[in-house]
């Protein structure tokens, strides 16, 4: 499967490069089932995250009780931490059904995405970031566990 | 469904701070609101199947993840 990268608003005040007015990142649509009808979400692929993360608004139209997860506490850059509440969830990726433990938290809503990380889609899927092609190839990791 | 639309930097530009509902095919903004119960409501009396849904934060800044 090859995804596009994907442009996001960028302010360009707050950027170290003068001239860009947009990010471009490797953010991928994934999409859910659900009983009050389906629907898209973004998320971003990120090799430095140990875990899948979504937002906890994303968990409650997915019908989950969100707080009833199990509770992993979780760190960012800045060293703050985090709750996330995990559950088994599937959703399609291109079309194709993955099931993975995700964590929902509430606490991501300076995050524009939900992130898709090692455990839960890395040991899945392999990935090649082709950022000066913006493409990301997925293949199907066959010698997973 | 996956979206053939990759450049968002002008659509979501306009917004701050809220979750956003985007027609799948043309990821036009059909909804906004505070959660995602309300933009999903909005979208579904829209007539809109198979929303997407992101989030616009406060600030559309740089990330370190």
């Amino acid at each position: 499967m090859n995804f596009k990268y994907r442009k996001f608003p960028l302010d360009p005040k707050n950027c170290p490069n003068l001239n860009r007015k947009c990010a471009l990142r490797p953010v991928i649509q994934i999409d859910f089932d659900s009983p009050n009808g389906g629907f898209g979400y973004f998320v971003l692929i990120d090799s430095g995250a140990d875990y899948c993360v979504f937002h906890g608004g994303i968990g409650d139209r997915l019908g989950l009780k969100v707080k009833e997860g199990k509770e992993v506490i979780f760190y960012g850059t800045s060293g703050e931490s985090q709750k996330a509440y995990f559950h088994n969830v599937t959703f399609k990726i291109g079309g194709n059904k993955h099931k993975a433990d995700i964590g929902f938290s509430y606490e991501m809503n300076k995050l524009p995405y939900g992130i898709l990380g090692q455990v839960g889609f890395f040991d899945k899927w392999n990935i090649k970031f082709e950022l000066s092609k913006e493409n990301i190839e997925i293949k199907e990791n066959l010698v997973r566990k | 469904m996956k979206s053939k639309v990759y450049d968002l930097s002008k659509t979501l530009q306009k917004y701050s701070d809220v979750w956003v509902a985007l027609e799948p095919k043309t990821l036009k903004i059909v909804a906004t609101g505070k959660d995602t119960k309300v933009v999903l409501e909005i979208a579904k009396k829209r007539k809109i199947s198979h929303p997407i849904l992101t989030r616009v934060p406060e600030n559309y800044g740089t990330y370190i993840l």
